[in-house]
């Protein structure tokens, strides 16, 4: 079975491959993720937080990372444990991010058949979307390059670590001779986006995702924040809040001002509390 | 929580789920205004926000913790000096 394949998308975006994934998961009871990562990846993780995560033993059941590529084509990677969480155990040397070596949890993944669900998923929806099937090809690693070593923040190569020149013929989906490929719904303003609300506490979900960050764990690799990290990270938010400000029209970006300001006092008044020694 | 700049904070539970409530109620305000790669780019924001929240927290958390057993141990070396004096 295939963990990773450059795929021709016809022109859709892999922020919508993500969101539709993540619904599409979601409708099956699974927990979905979607993130952007350190290396400017897209990452969405599937699991299931009660009996399923007990049976496949892990957090996350399956990680998919999507990354564009120079050509317009997408890499997609798919592995079978939480990779964040390793990041976050500390091996964010050994773990960032060879897929296939991740052999333990492969067994575990393969079982839930996640991967399966994904690719079947992927070509059907693409092929709804677009009007086309989806070409894709299997990605090679290039092993023994040392490029693991090599990359460092900021300078993640887009291949990934795989073979661009290959030479195997791409494979076509064929999702209308395909009995199990599901209908998804056209996309509409709020189909393919993670709510800010969590469904049963109704309360933001930002807090709570803190730990799932790829930003997060990797400043929390060696245990301690520097004043570096923090300068980083602010610059981090100062671009974002940037780039959002110049997408927005006039009221959404006064509402936006308004959250941030009352977002900051809320932040003072936690710290408040939390150096007061409550 | 008052718009009062000059008011001292208290991190209250009180106070802090009242300043939760304006900013929940302003994000339940703001999302639906939004199309959807408006909304993929606050999300961002508002996610590593909460990361740099969490950082700060941290940060200065650690800084109150040295700074309180510091000043624990100056406490306890204190008699010490004062009684190697009397000697």
């Amino acid at each position: 079975m295939t963990q990773a394949r450059f795929y021709e998308v016809n022109g859709l975006s892999v922020a919508e491959l993500a969101g539709a994934g993540a619904d599409f998961f979601r409708r099956d009871t699974f927990d979905a993720t979607v993130y952007n990562d350190y290396y400017g990846r897209t990452v969405l993780q599937i699991g299931k937080q009660s009996g399923g995560r007990m049976l496949v033993g892990m957090n996350y059941a399956l990680t998919v990372v999507f990354t564009s590529q120079p050509d317009g084509k997408i890499l997609i990677e798919l592995g079978g444990e939480s990779w964040a969480d390793k990041i976050g155990s500390g091996a964010i040397g050994a773990f960032i991010f060879p897929p296939l070596l991740v052999t333990a949890a492969i067994g575990a993944w393969q079982q839930g058949d996640l991967s399966n669900q994904f690719w079947v998923f992927l070509d059907g929806y693409v092929f709804q979307r677009s009007g086309q099937p989806a070409r894709s090809i299997m990605a090679v690693p290039q092993y023994n390059t040392g490029w693991e070593q090599q990359s460092s923040p900021g300078q993640w190569p887009p291949s990934g670590g795989y073979q661009t020149n290959q030479n195997s013929a791409y494979s076509y989906a064929q999702p209308g001779i395909n009995p199990s490929v599901p209908t998804y719904p056209t996309p509409t303003k709020s189909s393919h986006r993670t709510s800010w609300f969590d469904p049963t506490s109704l309360q933001p979900i930002f807090e709570a995702q803190v730990g799932r960050m790829a930003s997060w764990q990797a400043v929390m690799a060696d245990g301690v924040i520097n004043y570096d990290e923090l300068n980083a990270q602010q610059a981090q938010v100062d671009k974002l809040q940037k780039q959002a400000e110049e997408m927005l029209e006039t009221d959404a970006k006064i509402k936006l001002a308004e959250v941030l300001t009352e977002l900051g006092k809320l932040e003072q008044i936690q710290r408040t509390a939390l150096t007061k020694g409550r | 929580m008052s718009d009062n700049p000059n008011q001292e904070l208290t991190g209250s539970d009180r106070e802090i789920t009242a300043q939760a409530g304006v900013v929940n109620q302003l994000l339940h305000d703001l999302e639906p205004m939004l199309d959807d790669s408006q909304h993929y780019t606050v999300t961002e924001l508002l996610a590593e926000r909460a990361v740099l929240a969490a950082m700060r927290a941290r940060v200065e958390l650690e800084e109150a913790t040295k700074r309180q057993n510091e000043s624990s141990t100056d406490g306890e070396k204190a008699p010490e000096a004062k009684g190697a004096d009397w000697q």
